[in-house]
C-alpha cells in the first residue's frame, strides 16, 4: 500500500507542475523514477516508444505502462489517477475562472496571443514530424489524398483507412 | 442523460485518435463539438485550447473535462475525462496481448504507418486552427516568430506559447 501511494504521489506531483500537456511530463517522469532507481534508461525508452505508438494521450499511456512495469495493474491505476487528478481539478477551478473573465481586455489579448503561439507550435510539430523520416513520393501522395478526404469525411474513418492502406502498400513493396 | 452519453461517445472516439500530447484530436473535436453538434462556438473552442496551455495536463484530457463540465456539470466532466482515457486503455490491453505475437519487423512497420498517420492528424489540427490567425497579420507574425524560435532554440514549447500570450497583451487587439 505504501508503494502504491508513493507511485500515486510521484505521478500526481509531476502532473501538477508540468504545463503544456503530455510531452513536457516525460523527462520529469524519467528523472523522478531514475532518482529512486525504479527503472533503467533502456526500459524507460522502450516504454516511451510503446506509449507513443499507441493511441491515447502520451502522458496517460506512459504512466499506465510505467505502472505496469513497476509491478502491475494496481500501480498502473495509481499512476493513472495521479496523472489525471491535477488537470481535472485545474480545469474545473482555474480554467473556469479564467474563462469567466475572458472578456477582460488583457485576458482576452493573452488568449489571442496563446492561440497564435499554438499555431506556430503545431507548424513546428509538423515540420519535425516530416523531418524525422524520409518518405517516398507515393507516401506524400497518400497522406495528401487522405487530407483532402478528411475535409469531407469523418477523420475517424479516414485515419484507420490510411494506416491500413499504407501497411498494405508497404507489405506489397516488401520494404518493411 | 442523453446529452451526457453523446458527449461521452465523442470523447471515447477522440481517445482513439489521441497520439502524442493529444493535439491530434483537435481536428476531430473541432468538427464534432463546433461544426456538427454546436456545443461550443469556434471562439470558445480556441479559448479552451489556450486555457489548456496554461493548466497542467494533456490537451485531450483538458478539453474533455472542460466541455463535459460546460455541457452537464461535474458528473459529465468526469465521465468525459474517463471516456477519453478509456478507449486508449482498451487498445493498450489488446496491444500488449498482441505484441507478443508480432515480430519486431511488423511492429516497426506499424510504427512507420502510425507516424504517417500522425502527420495526417497534426496537419488536420493545424488546418482547423488556421482560421484563428489568418485574418490578422499580427497573429500571423506571432505564429511565425513562435515557429522560428522553436526551430532555432531549445526552449520548452509550452513556456514559449505562454510567453506569446504575454506578447499578445501588448501586441494584439
Amino acid at each position: 500500500m505504501k508503494r502504491t501511494l508513493e507511485i500515486f504521489w510521484i505521478f500526481f506531483k509531476v502532473s501538477s507542475i508540468t504545463l503544456g500537456g503530455g510531452y513536457s511530463m516525460l523527462p520529469v517522469f524519467y528523472s523522478e523514477l531514475r532518482k529512486r532507481n525504479y527503472i533503467s534508461k533502456e526500459d524507460f525508452l522502450k516504454i516511451l516508444g510503446r506509449a507513443q505508438a499507441l493511441p491515447g494521450p502520451v502522458a496517460v499511456n506512459t504512466s499506465v505502462l510505467l505502472g505496469i512495469h513497476l509491478g502491475g495493474i494496481r500501480y498502473a491505476m495509481a499512476a493513472l489517477l495521479g496523472v489525471l487528478i491535477p488537470p481535472v481539478v485545474a480545469i474545473l477551478t482555474a480554467g473556469t475562472i479564467l474563462l469567466k473573465y475572458k472578456d477582460v481586455w488583457f485576458i482576452h489579448r493573452f488568449f489571442v496571443g496563446v492561440r497564435a503561439g499554438i499555431v506556430g507550435f503545431l507548424a513546428y510539430f509538423l515540420y519535425k514530424l516530416l523531418r524525422a523520416k524520409s518518405r517516398k513520393i507515393w507516401e506524400y501522395i497518400l497522406v495528401t489524398s487522405a487530407f483532402v478526404l478528411m475535409l469531407h469525411f469523418p477523420i475517424i474513418f479516414v485515419f484507420p483507412a490510411m494506416i491500413a492502406l499504407h501497411l498494405i502498400m508497404k507489405g506489397k513493396m516488401g520494404d518493411a | 442523460m442523453h446529452e451526457m452519453i453523446r458527449m461521452v461517445l465523442i470523447f471515447f472516439k477522440a481517445g482513439i485518435l489521441a497520439f502524442g500530447g493529444g493535439w491530434t484530436t483537435i481536428n476531430f473535436l473541432k468538427r464534432e463539438l463546433v461544426d456538427i453538434h454546436h456545443c461550443l462556438s469556434y471562439g470558445e473552442f480556441l479559448d479552451i485550447l489556450s486555457v489548456s496551455q496554461a493548466t497542467p495536463g494533456p490537451i485531450a484530457v483538458n478539453l474533455a473535462t472542460y466541455v463535459g463540465n460546460r455541457m452537464g456539470g461535474i458528473i459529465t466532466a468526469l465521465a468525459c475525462t474517463f471516456a477519453v482515457v478509456a478507449s486508449p486503455m482498451l487498445f493498450m490491453m489488446i496491444f500488449l496481448k498482441l505484441v507478443k505475437k508480432l515480430s519486431p519487423s511488423h511492429i516497426a512497420m506499424l510504427d512507420d504507418s502510425l507516424h504517417l498517420g500522425v502527420v495526417l492528424l497534426v496537419s488536420g489540427a493545424l488546418f482547423s486552427l488556421l482560421p484563428a490567425v489568418l485574418p490578422d497579420w499580427r497573429l500571423m507574425l506571432i505564429s511565425i516568430v513562435t515557429f522560428t524560435i522553436l526551430l532555432k532554440t531549445g526552449i520548452s514549447p509550452p513556456l514559449l506559447i505562454l510567453l506569446m500570450g504575454i506578447g499578445g497583451i501588448f501586441f494584439c487587439c
